[in-house]
């Protein structure tokens, strides 16, 4: 029983770490280009898209609210993000035009904001 | 004499991968079997480098008929699904880099490939993120082990077609739950068989202003979820004989519930530093009746056996890098039997993994691991059983490795371990090679390994196995006459993935 208890206790700390993080995230209204950037560029450039995370580092991923980037034309971001560069893969196939487009404009968001 | 199920031997198949890629024919198929004929021929004692001479011969086959110059055109399944080559996620499989960590922290979901989507609406509509393909993978392992001395009775030289062939459903079920679920034929078994499995939620928000990556996962080996190749589900050797013989004596938490629990748990990682992980385990005998009777299965967990786990990572500089940490598991069993006295154990552990890439050096690749593993268990089943001379007991097991990685294509690995504990003459008899004539479960010993990826799915690995312990002695260690030395072993594999 000693170690029905100790899985007890261990599994409400579980739960209370995810109904915390779930309860924070509820309410938050993201636009399509947030979300997109989310589900699809945060694993390598980060929320920030500072680039600054673990793969981000170890695959040289851009800042994309570098100067570098944003003197790109919307129209080279597209290209990047539907035929990838370097070790970026392509998401041609998964994202529609639509997406790309939402994608863009949050990465010029991104820029703004630094 | 029945011996505690702690200390019963075991064959460890701690084999399992990610991505791979390769093309077969029928042709190289047969080319393959004579070989292999070839080498069942081999006489009983022949000496480890005629077999290692045969190997060889068997590895020129494939390459003679073109396989390692054939154009890449299929790619396993978690490739297929992010457009990257194997090498992104593993420094050598199985290794995963700070990507293939990312990758799965975040619940293997990440995806570039063609995709069934509906957005739906948060009311009344569900979405909908289905990938056009299912994510597929097969692996095939061929093996020849040749030991030191031939087991009683047996061949030496031992040629396996295949080891073991897998399937693995690995990759993205939805936008946020993902699977690496792998079933797995081997040919001691000769069926095919649930393998590891860890399929997981994960979704990613802010804690205190800093990135808070968490998930659930369900899955069936304790320490399978983790990130690191510290730990026994993913530690080194990735791949070994399961013929030649292994010391008796392991802790819970270092496989022996691999595939005979499942657990649920959560898992988070904060700030891509601190990562956390709980679940909670309960048996599930494979191939047993159920609900579960307990007969005939050595761990029957009574309540829930609870699995804890702490780490931390950090970039020491660009070139650097430092993970350590801990994990362990408490258990209460009933061996064969679900009521009546238990036995207990508690697994605690130190790990550690440090990672040093060289520029000047091509980019090459250090990667050093440790684990410690400290075991207390209060065997009151077994000993009123009759089956040990005393209930309180401990093991200790340390082991570490080094490999460097020549880019992605060889890499040169040494390990060393060590276990000792609580002498017991009861729980660890004589018995021809699987025995201890003094109930000593002390053994020690190194496992040197070079791996060659000609392509990055097709992995022609050489491992030799030292011991200068087996259970308790280096000299008739096992009360019939066999030395540890007899245990060496040479194991060369072919590991095809696609």
């Amino acid at each position: 029983m000693k170690s029905l208890r100790l899985g007890t206790a261990i599994g409400i700390t579980v739960l209370a770490v995810f109904a915390g993080a779930s309860l924070a995230q509820a309410g938050t209204e993201k636009s399509p280009g947030k979300s997109l950037f989310e589900a699809n560029c945060i694993l390598c450039h980060g929320d920030d898209g500072s680039g600054k995370t673990p793969s981000g580092t170890a695959l040289g991923a851009h800042n994309l609210a570098s100067p570098e980037v944003s003197k790109r034309t919307d129209s080279e971001l597209t290209q990047t993000i539907t035929q990838g560069q370097k070790k970026m893969p392509s998401f041609g196939k998964k994202l529609s035009e639509t997406d790309i487009h939402d994608l863009v404009s949050y990465i010029r968001e991104l820029e703004k904001k630094h | 004499m029945d011996l505690d199920p702690q200390y019963e031997a075991r064959s460890k198949e701690e084999v399992s991968a990610a991505a791979g890629c390769v093309e077969a024919t029928q042709s190289t198929t047969s080319c393959i079997t004579s070989a292999t004929n070839a080498l069942n021929e081999t006489a009983h004692g022949h000496s480890a480098w005629k077999i290692g001479l045969s190997f060889a011969a068997l590895l020129a086959l494939p390459i003679a008929a073109g396989w390692f110059s054939a154009p890449v055109q299929a790619v396993p399944s978690y490739s297929r699904q992010t457009g990257m080559p194997c090498s992104t996620c593993h420094t050598s499989p199985l290794e995963l880099t700070p990507f293939g960590r990312d990758f799965k922290l975040n619940g293997y979901t990440l995806a570039t490939n063609e995709r069934i989507t509906d957005s739906g609406d948060k009311k009344e509509h569900s979405g909908l993120d289905l990938a056009k393909s299912l994510p597929l993978s097969v692996m095939v392992q061929v093996s020849v082990t040749n030991t030191g001395s031939p087991q009683p009775g047996t061949q030496n030289g031992n040629v396996e077609f295949p080891q073991q062939a897998s399937l693995f459903l690995a990759g993205a079920w939805t936008s946020h739950i993902g699977s690496f679920a792998q079933v797995t034929y081997t040919a001691q078994g000769d069926h095919f068989s649930w393998d590891n499995t860890d399929i997981r939620y994960a979704n990613q928000h802010k804690l205190g202003g800093k990135p808070f990556v968490y998930g659930i996962t369900l899955n069936n080996n304790p320490t399978v979820e983790d990130l690191w190749n510290d730990t026994p589900a993913w530690g080194f050797p990735y791949v070994s004989s399961d013929s030649a013989p292994t010391p008796a004596s392991a802790t819970l938490i270092d496989g022996t519930l691999a595939q005979d629990v499942a657990g649920v748990g959560g898992y988070a990682m904060w700030d891509n530093h601190l990562y956390m992980a709980g679940t909670m385990y309960r048996s599930e005998h494979l191939g047993a009746p159920q609900p579960n009777s307990g007969d005939g299965a050595a761990f029957n967990i009574q309540g829930l056996a609870p699995y804890w786990r702490v780490a931390w990572q950090q970039n020491l500089s660009t070139n650097n890098y430092l993970e350590f940490g801990t994990y362990g598991i408490h258990a209460q069993s009933t061996p064969n039997v679900v009521t009546g006295p238990t036995d207990g154990y508690t697994d605690a552990a130190l790990d550690f993994q440090y990672e040093r890439t060289i520029p000047q050096w091509k980019n090459n690749v250090l990667t050093v691991h440790g684990t410690l593993i400290h075991e207390n268990s209060t065997l009151n089943a077994t000993f009123a059983a009759g089956d040990a001379l005393f209930p309180h007991h401990q093991l200790n097991t340390a082991r570490a490795d080094a490999a460097y990685h020549f880019g992605n294509k060889y890499s040169a690995t040494f390990g060393w371990f060590n276990t000792t504990g609580t002498t017991d003459p009861l729980l660890l008899a004589p018995a021809s090679v699987s025995g201890s004539i003094n109930g000593d479960p002390h053994s020690s010993g190194y496992i040197a390994n070079f791996s060659w990826w000609p392509i990055q799915n097709v992995d022609v690995g050489l491992q030799y196995t030292g011991y200068t312990r087996f259970n308790g002695g280096s000299v008739n260690y096992d009360g019939s006459g066999r030395n540890a030395a007899g245990n060496n072993a040479f194991y060369g594999v072919l590991w095809f993935m696609f």
